[in-house]
């Protein structure tokens, strides 16, 4: 068995975030439906959640949970986050009978 | 009576009408023209019991106290109007015999102009705010006449032009009106630029010691001498004009051009050459207007101020030489045209314009005496004929046209004799008060080293005097009626004033300057009283010259143009009209009604080259500098839509701009970390 396998520490958990993060990202740019953009935000919240995670755990193996605090701020808040997301997603629906983020252009000069 | 008869109460003169002004304005304006403010004779009588006050004070304190006093005589008072530092201004009254005259003058034909106008007036609509503004010009006429410097001579110089404009725009419906009274004050305007600009230059090289001349008494040291004294003021010009000709003795020319500038205000104001267009223009103004301001009063007072600055005059020959020309072109100028008009008020009003040449052309000659006294009698007389002309117009049912009137004379009696007298004494015949007058100035012309072309041009102007005026007497009073309304009577409140203001204009000159002669002891004499320099030097040399030469020629030509006016409107009225076909005599005529020009010169003047001129500013302005401005918002404009294609409106496009930002700036941070 490799050592990379055997030997779980900080790399893997960062490579996980930074996958679950591009995953996150790319889904954004390219998704069309406006939920599911949202949904893939909340992706890369956890990716930064699992950041935090990992390194507080490497940085300090026993006690201070400085990072774990932080990420369950974070839950908390993208939770208040994706209910105002979602009110406006449905007043958006309502108001231009679409989910597509292609025709949210009220911005366009 | 103690009250009027205190020659220190004078300056309570020209608040009699300011009050009448200002009750009559605010009375209208608070009982919305009703109550007592609806009677037009209650209007009427406040303004002329304003004016009988203002005689009453004349009459009774002035002319005695100056009859007692003499001609050196002089109260002034002053009060500090505004102070910056050294600089002050005041505002104060100053009564000498010139003032004093002034007074008589503009209180006493005032008064019977405002009874005339009551008659004139009667039906118009009008009419009390016609008495309004009449009070308004009778306080600034008098406060002009009781000035005692020149910066409140200015103020007032002002208010009389104001006074002015609102009369002569009275009947503004008519667009003739409207154009006439703009035309007056802007002319005026132009006259007070040059005056205003006199004044200062005075004071600059006045006001304090130039290097090299550290000795001379200049206006700061005057008025830390003398605090109750006012800057510039009339009492203190002679000593003030040493030091304005010591401080510029290396520059006589800049001397000229400072008497120049300050004599262009009595050029706009007097109607001289080539500032006189408004004047015939203002007979679009009620004839008691025209009698009053344009012909009696406020256009004498450019000579009044001649008079008054008569010292800086006096420094520059050149100057004196300026005025001389300019008086003697418009004597002749307005003759000239003045034979050639139909209408009777512009006949006049030429003839008036002429007067006040003889006038002007005096004091240019250093006839002083003469020049005022000739003011002083033309008021009289002037007043009475506008005033006559005036009834005439109100019998022929506003027609002014003389083509249209003839044989008036026995339908307007009164009328008629005071006409006659008048056209005697403008034409100085009979002895009558322009004789007296006139041939001072022409004898004092003739006298006068250099200036024999004054004599020659006036007294052959004083020829053609007599013919035009003559002309309007014939044209109007004599053969038949040629218009087709009908002829009214005369009003009796307008006969009054004529026949009152016949007796001056008949005997006034032969009191004050004819009598004089003769030993008869305190007889009061003008000259006496009025004089610039020597008394009695300009005097003695008149009444040499009236009664050898001059007299006799002036009247020889007086005589002929009397003649001469029978002849052709009387008994031979084809010549005329043939005269006016002959080759030359056409050419001449054409020029004559055309006013020589002058009005086409200034409309051209406007056409061509003023608007010419505006046009191009104005092209500049919106193209040059609004350009220039426009061009910065363009530019944020052009900048902006430039930017804004970026805002494609798509979120993913932000989202994705803003992720390699932050990847960017952070690589960047990163990389300046490391080295």
């Amino acid at each position: 068995m490799p050592d990379w396998l055997t030997h779980i520490g900080l790399a893997h958990f960062v490579v996980v975030s930074v996958l679950l993060f591009v995953i996150g990202l790319v889904g954004v740019l390219t998704s069309r439906s406006v939920v599911r953009v949202l949904l893939l935000v909340e992706l890369m919240f956890s990716a930064v959640n699992l950041n935090f995670l990992a390194f507080n755990n490497y940085l300090h193996p026993t006690g201070i949970l400085l990072g774990h605090v932080f990420s369950i701020f974070i839950l908390t808040v993208s939770a208040a986050e994706v209910s105002v997301g979602l009110a406006i997603i449905i007043a958006l629906y309502r108001a231009r009978a679409t989910a597509d983020m292609e025709d949210y252009n009220l911005l366009k000069w | 009576m103690h009250w009027f008869s205190d020659v220190n109460n004078l300056w309570v003169v020209p608040f009699y009408p300011l009050a009448a002004f200002i009750l009559i304005v605010l009375g209208r304006a608070f009982t919305n023209g009703k109550d007592l403010f609806a009677n037009k004779g209650f209007c009427a009588f406040l303004t002329i019991f304003a004016t009988v006050l203002g005689l009453l004070h004349t009459v009774f304190s002035a002319l005695p106290w100056m009859f007692h006093q003499g001609s050196q005589a002089v109260i002034e008072h002053n009060i500090t109007w505004l102070q910056a530092g050294d600089f002050k201004l005041s505002l104060g009254y100053l009564v000498d015999s010139m003032s004093v005259m002034m007074l008589f003058v503009v209180t006493f034909i005032s008064l019977f102009i405002q009874v005339y106008t009551h008659g004139y007036m009667k039906h118009d609509d009008g009419y009390a705010k016609f008495f309004s503004y009449l009070a308004l010009f009778n306080f600034s006429m008098l406060g002009l006449v009781l000035s005692t410097n020149l910066f409140q001579i200015y103020i007032f110089w002002e208010l009389v032009g104001v006074s002015s404009y609102l009369l002569i725009g009275f009947w503004f419906k008519k667009p003739s009106a409207a154009a006439a009274c703009v035309k007056a004050f802007l002319m005026n305007r132009v006259g007070d630029f040059g005056f205003l600009f006199g004044i200062l230059g005075f004071l600059y090289f006045t006001w304090n010691a130039l290097p090299g001349h550290e000795n001379v008494m200049t206006w700061t040291s005057y008025l830390a001498q003398h605090p109750d004294h006012a800057l510039l003021s009339f009492h203190a010009l002679p000593a003030m004009v040493q030091t304005f000709a010591t401080q510029l003795s290396g520059q006589p020319v800049l001397i000229t051009i400072i008497a120049i500038l300050l004599f262009m205000g009595p050029m706009a104001k007097s109607a001289q050459l080539p500032l006189h267009t408004w004047l015939p223009d203002a007979m679009e103004g009620p004839t008691p207007i025209s009698a009053l301001i344009h012909a009696a009063t406020m256009v004498a007072a450019g000579i009044y101020l001649v008079g008054r600055a008569y010292p800086i005059f006096q420094l520059s020959h050149d100057a004196m030489m300026f005025i001389a020309v300019i008086g003697t072109a418009t004597a002749v100028v307005a003759a000239s045209i003045a034979l050639t008009q139909y209408d009777i008020k512009k006949a006049l009003a030429y003839s008036t314009m002429s007067q006040l040449g003889f006038m002007m052309a005096a004091m240019g000659v250093g006839a002083f005496s003469a020049g005022l006294f000739h003011l002083f009698t033309h008021a009289f007389f002037k007043a009475m004929l506008f005033l006559c002309s005036g009834s005439v117009i109100h019998a022929c049912e506003d027609n002014q046209d003389m083509r249209l009137m003839g044989g008036l004379g026995r339908k307007l009696p009164i009328t008629h004799a005071t006409y006659l007298i008048g056209c005697f004494a403008i034409s100085g015949l009979l002895w009558t008060s322009g004789f007296w007058s006139k041939d001072m100035i022409l004898a004092m012309a003739k006298e006068a080293p250099g200036f024999e072309f004054v004599y020659w041009s006036l007294a052959i102007t004083a020829g053609v005097t007599s013919f035009y005026m003559f002309r309007t007497y014939f044209m109007t009073f004599w053969g038949k009626y040629r218009g087709e309304g009908h002829v009214h009577h005369e009003d009796s409140w307008m006969t009054l004033p004529l026949v009152v203001l016949a007796l001056p204009s008949a005997f006034i000159g032969l009191l004050l300057a004819g009598l004089a002669e003769f030993p008869i002891p305190n007889l009061p004499s003008f000259f006496q009283f009025i004089h610039f320099g020597q008394a009695h030097a300009e005097h003695h040399t008149f009444v040499e010259a009236a009664f050898s030469g001059v007299g006799l020629l002036s009247t020889i030509f007086g005589v002929s143009g009397l003649a001469l006016a029978f002849l052709f409107y009387v008994v031979a009225p084809s010549i005329p009209d043939a005269i006016r076909k002959a080759p030359i005599a056409s050419s001449l005529f054409a020029l004559f009604s055309r006013k020589w020009y002058f009005d086409d010169l200034y409309q051209g003047f406007v056409d061509k080259v003023y608007l010419a001129f505006a046009r191009g500013s104005s092209t500049f302005d919106k193209e040059g500098v609004d350009g220039l401005v426009n061009l910065t918002g363009r530019a944020a404009m052009g900048t902006g839509s430039g930017l804004r294609q970026l805002q494609s409106g798509k979120l993913q496009t932000y989202v994705a701009v803003m992720f390699f930002g932050v990847i960017t700036l952070t690589l960047f941070l990163f990389y300046c970390l490391m080295s």
